[in-house]
């Protein structure tokens, strides 16, 4: 649907050049939901907004539903445009029209009758559930209700491709959540594919199907979501993902001076973790019971993405050096994911992530 | 009544008739010098907002021409500025005294002051609907007509309110040259004739014309502001 190619952005004001974006390429197929994460400054605002060319890309192309919107005349460019609806963080409403006109704003010129606009109008505010709110002005509204206005004016010619820049960023959690739903809501009604950029992984656990992080302009990593969660290789990645679990606690219990778990020198320390069907399996038991290793679990987590429950646990295995090779090994060949983590025994101090 | 008129503003009550004619002049002076600057004035305001650094038609080099225009016209002392546009007044009107002559400084004097007003109210509007328009494929004229001279209303009707007021100021020191209006009038009596009553009826005359215009511009707004 969407693909961006070799594109860079430099900033350059003269003085000094900033590079904004460094030769990203990603494909964005019909019908995800594509997130891309990083923090403040990583360039993924800037990303986003070369996709519609509200920033031009210094180098690169970007290519929708196989043209390139790059080498467009700004005439065909408006039009494409008009297949690519945005919303934004500050919502960006127009403050001197009240709901209706906010959406019927980008219908002028669609040749519908005042009849049809009016029908269209009412359709789309229906859809982003507002109806009672067709007469209020912007500053009558809650900051929920303002972005499900920008949606429905997002949304009046019937794009393809809904980008959403940090659409949820500045509203309470709650509010979040219904704003995702609908986003998901709508995704699966008019089969759009969304983008949508933010710094916060909750965001990402919610509706995305693939997901890329950006760091200094580069994407660092990039996959399903089910795929990241599960096996995290870069460190701003893990950091990400230990925002929305507590992962990053278990460590930090760890590392605290009394050995709490009683951990002994001779015992292997693992996070191990599992998607998918591997799920449903009694694989600890059974294992605990063929190796005859004791296997306590300090630490669960199981996420549910999309449909795909992703688990992670921090296990203690205590027995026989050997056997407990083989018990990881079994872990492994069932499609497993473990990663041993390096402690010294009783007095350790140290714990890494480290596989 | 008639009494007390005669005791207080003697003078005014002998040139009543041409107190009135006066008044005429002014509101005339006015409004169509003010007419004129409005239409001049927002469409170079535009221009200096839609031609800036990153906007919808950035072109540096008309920005900062225009920009250095308007700067050298606003340094020029308004009294200085109606000899000195003396030529060109009498080329566009064919005359340099009288009502008619006093319009061309007073465009010229309105106008630089009145674009920067709309400059500053049109930079007020958000920047993120500017994009958010762009975003829904809207041309430069239609952001223009659509998004920037619609939200920046309240800026504007504040900037009209303003430069109308600061017109009047200006149209009463074009009297002094004979432009006629009620500047001529209160200098030519009040001024050089001592005759004093006529200076203060003046005032409370311009105070009132003053009034009306920031009252209905503060009617405006309140109508219009969200």
């Amino acid at each position: 649907m969407i693909e961006i190619i070799g594109v860079t952005k430099v900033f350059d004001n003269g003085k000094n050049k900033v590079k904004a974006i460094q030769d990203v390429s990603l494909n964005i197929n019909k019908g995800e939901i594509y997130g891309i994460i990083g923090y403040s400054g990583a360039g993924k605002s800037t990303l986003i907004r070369c996709i519609n060319l509200l920033e031009r890309p210094t180098t690169g192309k970007i290519v929708f539903k196989g043209e390139d919107l790059t080498a467009l005349r700004e005439k065909d460019l408006r039009s494409r445009r008009k297949k690519i609806g945005m919303i934004f963080q500050h919502f960006n409403l127009f403050n001197s029209r009240n709901v209706y006109k906010n959406v019927a704003y980008p219908l002028r010129g669609s040749k519908l009758s005042k009849e049809e606009e009016k029908k269209r109008v009412l359709e789309l505010l229906e859809l982003v559930g507002l109806k009672d709110k067709v007469m209020a002005y912007p500053s009558e509204l809650s900051g929920g209700q303002k972005q499900r206005v920008a949606i429905a004016r997002a949304l009046a010619n019937n794009p393809e491709v809904l980008l959403c820049d940090e659409a949820t960023s500045a509203l309470d959690p709650k509010t979040t959540n219904s704003i995702l739903e609908l986003l998901r809501e709508l995704k699966n009604k008019l089969n759009l594919t969304i983008v949508l950029i933010t710094h916060e992984m909750s965001v990402i656990k919610q509706i995305c199907d693939r997901v890329s992080v950006m760091e200094g302009g580069q994407i660092i990593e990039e996959g399903t979501v089910a795929q990241i969660f599960s096996q995290p290789i870069h460190e701003t990645t893990k950091e990400f993902i230990d925002t929305t679990t507590n992962r990053g606690k278990i460590y930090e219990i760890l590392n605290k001076e009394e050995n709490i778990f009683n951990i002994k020198e001779e015992d292997v320390l693992a996070r191990v973790a599992y998607i998918g069907e591997s799920t449903t399996e009694a694989l600890l038991s059974k294992g605990s019971r063929k190796y005859r290793i004791d296997a306590s679990i300090l630490y669960g987590n199981i996420e549910i993405l999309g449909e795909t429950p992703i688990g992670e646990m921090i296990i203690l295995f205590s027995g026989e050096r050997e056997n407990i090779q083989s018990f990881i090994n079994y872990f492994r060949e069932k499609g497993l994911i473990v990663e041993v983590i390096d402690h010294e025994g009783s007095n350790s101090k140290v714990y890494t992530k480290c596989s | 009544m008639k009494e007390v008129i005669l005791k207080y503003i003697p003078n005014v009550l002998d040139n009543r008739i041409e107190l009135m004619q006066s008044i005429g002049e002014t509101i005339a002076m006015v409004s169509i010098s003010g007419i004129i600057s409005l239409v001049l004035g927002i469409i170079i305001g535009v221009f200096l907002v839609v031609t800036k650094e990153g906007n919808i038609l950035e072109n540096n080099i008309f920005n900062n021409i225009m920009g250095k225009i308007i700067n050298f016209f606003r340094s020029i002392p308004f009294i200085i500025l109606i000899g000195a546009l003396i030529p060109l007044t009498r080329l566009i009107v064919g005359s340099a005294i009288g009502t008619k002559g006093a319009i061309v400084p007073l465009v010229f004097g309105t106008v630089p002051f009145f674009s920067r007003q709309i400059e500053t109210a049109l930079m007020e509007v958000d920047k993120g609907v500017i994009e958010a328009a762009q975003a829904m494929g809207s041309s430069p004229l239609d952001i223009i007509f659509r998004v920037y001279l619609r939200e920046g209303l309240p800026g504007i009707i504040r900037g009209i309110t303003i430069t109308l007021i600061s017109l009047i100021g200006l149209s009463a020191m074009a009297g002094a040259i004979g432009g006629g209006g009620l500047g001529d009038f209160a200098i030519r009596y009040g001024y050089q004739r001592f005759q004093i009553d006529i200076t203060y009826v003046t005032i409370i005359i311009i105070l009132i014309f003053v009034s009306i215009i920031q009252g209905l511009g503060n009617l405006v707004l309140k109508k219009i502001e969200r």
